[in-house]
């Protein structure tokens, strides 16, 4: 057998390999729909929430929320002694309501959430509210971040009015919330920060040369953080979620466990690369916390924070 | 004590006993080896000493850095001795030993460079002397025949074995045997070289000019070696053996290389560097575009070996950098830099005619910066090990069975990460742990056709006051002239922890595993048969299963500003896990056509109770069927080389349903709703299959000896699945496949002075 012979008998040899590489691979494994979603967030301190009860979906299918609502459920909550019923929304459909609209939500309790389904599905998960998150203090520092050059007001002291005494130029100095932190205190997990742009109509206060016009449409006037667990009781507010100006309202959430392991275990916006993995590993089964279903039952205390914010000098 | 380990022990002693009373009517054999061309002596040549009356290997001792040897005390009789050294032709002499023998001199010559040779686990007598399970050697000539993506490269002609896989086609990083890239030990010259990678992954640190060879062991490795838990990379530099200055420079369309050697002062020196030229393209196409970004690679090495009497000094310096800056917006920029730095030297010396005795002391530093802004938030990331280590070996030839290797080691690390984000400094991580080692094991030879390596690693971490230790094993037994049986084991910890980015190698970090969780251990066996027929074909089957515990995994999920930095909170801790498989190698080494046929069947699997709620998972990296075939072809003054490679598709995880549910913080519900992924890792990507080509020929440029090399990487452009990307902002739209690289040409010339 001479050396040409033998080439093209490797190249032979390995063609007849690809033919049989030709499959198609599945990325959807449906198995999995049906099953009964729950959304119920408590805050402390305020009255208990609507809860919405839903179901997944066949995912080779557009999401369509009105099939994927959950009806005739029977749904209630439980704790402090208490057990609070729920009833259908009379105005949306999958969504439940207090029959005790003036229930508060108790800091530092563990509540259960008890759905069970006309087909006699029973979901639950429990919660333990964290308690209030206390006093905190809205800084501005300066751009290297060593000294407090300014002060919020609080909506406590001085209403509506903080939008007026809370006014920052974008990227002039640096946003930091600081409050109590106790790392021994295990009721005290971790925080997420949630913004609020209200001035629908204002101007954008960023204008990077690389942006086109689709990806401006792209940015959202409501936005939330990752999770921090604020070991030195410090949350510093990038400059980078904030896109537009005017009016902004901040809450700092104080989270319980499962809102915190849902938030920190959600596929990544970008579930390709992943730091510290293979490609593709981000697309990973978040950590609901419920029993014979998915979705979250979770609580936070929370606070509040109003300021404005103007563009800075052309 | 057991009745067994007692007679053991005593028959170990008997052998001994009985080596030290076989001294009488003795003679003496001295003699010189040196380079049958120039006569240079030659230093460390392993000479042999077989009797044919008995069939016993008697001694074997290395030649001194003159080139002398001498054995005493061997009975009178007919003898073989058999003289091997690296380069050259092994040469056998029968000679009768009366009592009144002259000195030998003894000419070795350097071994005929064969274009259609395709050598890749070296020569015969190399192999036959390697009792290692599972162990690779390829030389500088087997890396320029392998078809690559414009440079020639160790780390991608490792990927073509069995048993060995890359993840993607831009990762440098070794998945060998079920172990990730993190369960690898790679050393330059013996030492750790920390991030071996340019380019995000694309090409490995080493420049190919001045790689002499490269050893890997696939698994259940000696005593020697440790630190990791699954396999050891051993890159060695190129030394000189020229008596003048010469060189060769390389130019291809990713770089252009030089490597310049010759002699000095009674010794030898050799430069080598690389550097990629893309960035004056960039920076012209930058003027148009602020996008385009900037990049540049580079690498150098200098090594200096000066032979004083029965001395020998070493002494190289290593350094690597990557530079990457992207700066689309005042406001928002990217300046990345990462590389390596290595300063080292070696003293080996001949104590007599049986030991020898090295010492190393070496410093190598990994280091990255990130500084990044996006829309005026400045973010940094600085991360940086030192690792100053020295260490020892004695090895002591025992006539006319045992060679024993004792070793000792000690480094010292500074690990050091400081993040910050927006001016606030989120982890400052300074950690200086250190780690002291002994080894010992000795090369039993009990028959001609029966070799055992028994050994065993002491540990002592300071992190944790932890000692282990870690027991080793290799055997070897011929069948008959053709076929022999390999075996190895050994139990293996790793300490330091390597988190490892697919794709973006820029990001890679060490972390130390501290007194919250244990190291990481693994149990590895290896069984083979292997068979060679004369040293034109060989094949070896090998089958493997390797037990892991005490696993982590970097915690992806973990708060961003998580400071307060132990292995608890940077990492998933307490996982198991397991690799098995078989492996099967066939292999033609000589002749106009040579090349290989390699098949793994394999799995993979990890638990961890915080992933795939605690059910076990195979890795992406499991791959059932792994098939290679590489052939090179010699016709004139062309070379050719094909490289296949057909794998089952990685894993990746699937969604199985979509759901609505609202962003907790702000009540948002997703117009799209999310996808529900399904089993972590429960389904597979279409099948990998990729066709590479080399030709290659040699040419005269202004008298000089020249070649040009043609490659054609991914031949017929069979766009690879890479993985899948799920658009969890719109989950309406399909999934994205993203595909590997496509069909790449490159062209490069290289010649010689």
């Amino acid at each position: 057998m001479n050396s040409r012979t033998r080439i093209l008998g490797f190249l032979i040899g390995i063609s007849s390999l690809v033919p049989s590489t030709g499959c198609e691979r599945d990325l959807f494994n449906a198995n999995e729909v049906g099953v009964v979603v729950v959304d119920a967030v408590l805050r402390v301190d305020a009255r208990f929430p609507a809860i919405r009860v839903g179901r997944t979906l066949d995912p080779t299918q557009p999401f369509d929320p009105v099939a994927a609502v959950e009806e005739n459920a029977d749904v209630r909550i439980t704790g402090d002694g208490m057990e609070l019923f729920y009833v259908r929304s009379p105005d949306q459909r999958g969504v439940y309501v207090p029959g005790d609209p003036a229930a508060l939500v108790m800091p530092d309790t563990m509540y259960e959430l008890r759905v069970l389904t006309a087909d006699d599905e029973l979901i639950t998960a429990r919660t333990r509210t964290p308690p209030r998150v206390g006093a905190i203090d809205w800084l501005v520092l300066n751009d290297d971040g060593t000294e407090v050059v300014g002060e919020f007001t609080h909506f406590e002291d001085v209403g509506d009015q903080v939008y007026e005494d809370n006014q920052v130029v974008y990227s002039d100095g640096l946003l930091e919330a600081r409050f109590a932190r106790d790392l021994s205190d295990p009721r005290q997990i971790a925080y997420e920060v949630g913004l609020f742009s209200l001035d629908l109509d204002s101007d954008f206060v960023i204008d990077p040369e690389f942006f086109d016009e689709e990806d401006f449409d792209d940015l959202d006037r409501i936005i939330s953080s990752p999770m921090f667990v604020a070991e030195e009781g410090e949350i510093r507010l990038p400059w980078l979620a904030i896109y537009f100006a005017g009016r902004y309202k901040f809450y700092v959430y104080s989270v319980d466990r499962n809102w915190f392991d849902l938030v920190r275990s959600l596929p990544e916006a970008e579930a390709g690369f992943t730091v510290g993995g293979n490609t593709g590993d981000g697309f990973d089964r978040p950590l609901f916390h419920v029993e014979g279903g998915i979705g979250l039952f979770g609580s936070a205390s929370v606070d509040s924070i109003g300021l404005t914010v103007l563009p800075r000098d052309p | 004590m057991f009745p067994k380990v007692r007679m053991a022990i005593l028959g170990w002693i008997a052998c001994l006993l009985v080596t030290l009373s076989s001294n009488v009517h003795a003679a003496n054999l001295a003699g010189v080896v040196v380079d049958d061309e120039d006569n240079a002596p030659l230093a460390f040549c392993v000479v042999a000493i077989t009797s044919t009356d008995t069939g016993n290997v008697d001694q074997s001792v290395l030649t001194r850095t003159d080139g002398g040897f001498t054995v005493t005390d061997l009975p009178p009789g007919r003898y073989e001795l058999k003289f091997s050294y690296i380069g050259y032709d092994s040469l056998t002499l029968p000679i009768a030993l009366t009592g009144q023998d002259e000195p030998l001199v003894v000419r070795m010559v350097v071994k005929a460079i064969e274009m259609e040779e395709q050598v890749v686990f070296g020569d015969r007598d190399q192999v036959e002397e390697e009792v290692q399970a599972g162990f690779v050697k390829l030389t500088s000539d087997d890396l320029a025949s392998i078809p690559a993506i414009g440079e020639a490269d160790p780390i991608r002609a490792l990927q073509l074995l069995p048993g060995v896989q890359a993840a993607s086609d831009i990762s440098s990083g070794l998945y060998v045997r079920g172990g990730g890239p993190d369960q690898n030990l790679v050393l330059l010259d013996q030492v750790p070289i920390y991030n071996p990678t340019h380019a995000f992954g694309l090409f490995s640190t080493f420049n190919p000019a001045m790689v002499d060879q490269v050893t890997l062991f696939k698994g259940a490795y000696p005593a020697e070696y440790g630190g990791r838990l699954g396999s050891v990379l051993d890159v060695r530099s190129r030394g000189n053996t020229a008596n003048e200055v010469s060189g060769r420079v390389g130019i291809s369309t990713i770089a252009a290389r030089a490597q310049v050697e010759g002699p000095l002062a009674g010794g030898t020196w050799s430069l080598g560097g690389r550097r990629t030229y893309l960035d004056p393209i960039l920076n012209a196409l930058r003027r148009n575009n602020s996008e385009i970004p900037s990049y540049y690679f580079y690498d150098g090495n200098a090594k200096y070996t000066l032979p004083r009497g029965n001395n020998k000094f070493e002494f190289w310096l290593y350094r690597s950098n990557d530079v990457l800056r992207v700066e689309p917006d005042p406001d928002t920029f990217l300046n990345l830099t990462w590389g390596n730095t290595i300063a080292s030297s070696a003293w080996t010396r001949v104590i007599g005619e049986r030991v020898v005795a090295n010492v190393v002391g070496s410093w190598s530093r990994y280091r990255s910066d990130s500084d990044f802004q996006v829309l005026t938030t400045p973010i940094s990331i600085e991360n940086e090990l030192n690792d100053v280590s020295g260490q020892a070996s004695l090895s002591v030839a025992l006539p006319p069975h045992h060679r024993l290797k004792l070793g000792v080691a000690a480094s010292t690390y500074r690990f050091e990460f400081l993040q910050s984000f927006n001016r606030d400094v989120d982890v400052d991580f300074d950690r200086r742990p250190k780690e002291y080692s002994v080894y010992a094991e000795d090369l039993w030879r009990p028959r001609p056709e029966t070799t055992l390596r028994l050994g065993a690693r002491a540990r002592f971490l300071d992190d944790g006051n932890r000692r282990l230790v870690e027991p080793r094993l290799s055997l070897r037994q011929k069948i008959n002239d053709q076929w022999q049986v390999k075996a190895a084991g050994g139990l293996y910890y790793q300490y330091l922890q390597l988190v490892s980015t697919e794709g973006f190698a820029a990001a890679d970090f060490y972390l130390p595993i501290d007194d919250t969780t244990d190291p990481s251990r693994s149990v590895q066996s290896v069984l083979g048969l292997e068979w060679d027929a004369g040293g034109t074909w060989s094949a070896a089957v090998e089958g493997y299963y390797t037990d892991l515990q005490s696993l982590v995994l970097f915690d992806t999920e973990a708060p961003v500003d998580e400071s307060q930095v132990d292995a608890t909170t940077i990492f998933l801790t307490g996982g198991t896990g397991y690799a098995t498989g078989a492996e099967v190698f066939i292999q033609k080494k000589k002749g106009r056509v040579t090349g290989w046929l390699g098949y793994t069947l394999g799995w993979t699997r990890r638990t961890f109770a915080e992933v795939n709620e605690g059910n076990e998972f195979a890795p992406k990296y499991d791959r059932r069927h792994d098939f290679k075939a590489v052939m090179s072809v010699s016709r004139g003054a062309w070379d050719f080389g094909f490289n296949f490679v057909y794998g089952t598709g990685q894993a990746f995880t699937p969604a199985s349903a979509i759901f609505g549910l609202r962003d907790p913080a702000t009540g948002l519900v997703p117009e799209f709703g999310e996808y529900l992924p399904a089993a972590r890792n429960s389904a597979r990507l279409l099948p990998y299959h990729r066709l590479d080509f080399s030709a290659r020929r040699e040419f005269s440029l202004f008298g000089l000896p020249a070649r040009w090399q043609f490659q054609l990487f991914n031949a017929y452009s069979n766009r690879n699945d890479w993985f899948v990307q799920y658009n969890i902002n719109d989950p309406g739209q399909l999934p994205d496949v993203v595909k590997q690289l496509p069909l790449i040409p490159s062209l490069g010339v290289e010649f010689e002075f």
